[in-house]
């Protein structure tokens, strides 16, 4: 047997060796696989624009109803998916963390680094997809596009490592966030755009970064769409600022939050 | 080489500190297999612990040439709802060895049939330790941790296992933390004793074990 490397690149190396592992068996095991990915938010696109059409004549944006709720779904899903994924990630590898080779971060950054491009991934097959089936003339905006998902995914970073840090040490933490978390569908403007609500709604959700998400990524596919309230700084700066602050001190209790 | 430069490590206890480690200096040379001694509670597996990695000493530092291995036949380790070929897989690539290779020396050593290939959680624990050894032991490391290996399987397993593991010491070092004195012997050309937070290395392993006996008050093996 070839001798053993010396420590390089382990980093990257454990992270791969934790991404496989998560790979074969969160979407090797269920029939379908990787299908489940794609055909979740397309269900839940189809559900929405279904039943909206029966209700209003036309969506807030453009014509086609999917594509509407498309642009909100599925950047709010990233964020979803990425929050539980990072919620459970200590506990996710809590064994492995036993080979001194494997730290939290690696733990940590395997299920964000899995859960971000299995979403994107998603995310562009199914615009894609839509673009080509609806006939509505869409002219891309990729850089506002970008920076939608790029505040998405801070968002997700932040609420996921700070539920982590939160749920391991205080149990119960797990049952008031689901609380919270609830209205933060219908509260991050995947169902309507801002500039639907009155003044009062408006001054309360703006400060909800995801709504500023949701925003960003419609006027990268609706360039007639100003979304005008948004704040890229803002939407950047506080999901960066918790996501830094719950890092430091997962990085000191995360033993704790095995425990629990 | 390992190589424990003024390392420190102490934990609050309800009767005081308790020290593991107070300032201690001592150098494990590169491909000897050195006994840990001590007594029961004197830190012996927190001191295993900070060499490989897992424990951080409060203060100093330890400096390692070549690759330390995770403690043979520790099966704590494993995630159990994946299979033994998976977990060997995972293991494989954070150490940087060839995947198939490990799979087959695993697979051919632990003896576990159709059964490598089932989900950890339905292994008895004898199974479980076979694994965990061939895991270990199928890596060539520079310095293995040996805490406590309990033999495990029949007589001509625990043979089997013997014969590999002293293979491997033609070329790599050991710690070993066992209370049978036979093993020790056995095992080990070098030991270090530790007490009371100071940790005395010897050359030789008779020397350590004499020094060993003198602090247990008996010239007998404790079990």
């Amino acid at each position: 047997m070839a001798a053993l490397p010396l420590p390089r690149f382990i980093t990257a190396r454990v992270i791969t060796a934790l991404v496989m592992r998560e790979m074969g068996s969160t979407y090797g095991k269920s029939p379908g696989g990787y299908a489940w990915a794609i055909l979740e938010p397309v269900a839940g696109i189809l559900f929405l624009s279904l039943a909206f059409s029966l209700v209003v004549r036309a969506p807030s944006l453009g014509t086609s109803f999917i594509l509407f709720y498309a642009t909100g779904v599925v950047p709010f899903q990233l964020y979803q998916d990425l929050t539980s994924k990072l919620t459970q990630s200590m506990r996710y590898s809590k064994s492995l963390l036993a080979y001194p080779r494997v730290t939290w971060i690696d733990a940590l950054a395997a299920r964000g680094v899995l859960s971000i491009i299995t979403s994107i991934t998603v995310f562009c097959i199914l615009m894609t997809s839509i673009i080509m089936l609806i006939d509505e003339s869409v002219e891309l905006d990729v850089v506002h596009i970008v920076e939608g998902l790029l505040v998405a995914i801070i968002s997700g970073l932040a609420i996921g490592t700070t539920n982590c840090l939160l749920s391991g040490l205080y149990p119960l933490w797990q049952n008031i966030w689901s609380i919270i978390n609830r209205p933060l569908f219908i509260a991050s403007g995947v169902l309507f755009i801002m500039d639907d609500l009155p003044r009062l709604a408006q001054q309360i959700l703006w400060w909800n970064p995801l709504i500023h998400a949701t925003g960003l990524v419609r006027k990268g596919f609706y360039p007639m769409y100003e979304a005008s309230y948004v704040s890229l700084a803002y939407a950047l700066a506080v999901p960066l600022t918790i996501f830094a602050i719950s890092l430091f001190f997962l990085g000191r209790y995360y033993t704790e939050t095995m425990e629990n | 080489m390992i190589r424990l430069e003024n390392i420190s490590k102490s934990f609050r206890t309800p009767r005081g500190r308790k020290w593991i480690a107070r300032d201690v200096n001592v150098e494990f040379p590169t491909g000897v297999s050195v006994g840990l001694l001590g007594r029961n509670g004197a830190g012996k597996s927190t001191m295993m612990d900070m060499i490989g990695g897992r424990l951080m000493p409060d203060s100093g530092r330890i400096v390692k040439t070549g690759t330390v291995s995770f403690p043979v036949g520790f099966a704590g380790s494993f995630q159990k709802t994946m299979t033994g070929a998976q977990n060997t897989r995972f293991v494989a690539r954070i150490y940087g060895v060839d995947t198939e290779e490990l799979i087959g020396f695993v697979e051919d050593f632990a003896e576990l049939g159709d059964q490598f290939y089932a989900p950890i959680n339905k292994y008895s624990s004898g199974m479980k330790s076979r694994l965990a050894f061939g895991v270990s032991i199928g890596i060539p490391f520079d310095t293995y941790l040996v805490d406590e290996v309990t033999s495990v399987g029949d007589a001509s397993f625990k043979a089997k296992s013997a014969a590999v593991f002293q293979k491997r010491m033609k070329n790599a070092g050991a710690i070993v933390v066992t209370h049978s004195m036979k093993q020790i012997r056995q095992l080990c050309t070098a030991g270090a004793v530790l007490e009371q937070g100071t940790l005395t290395y010897y050359d030789d392993v008779e020397e350590a074990i004499a020094h060993h006996e003198r602090n247990m008050g008996t010239d007998e093996d404790e079990d």
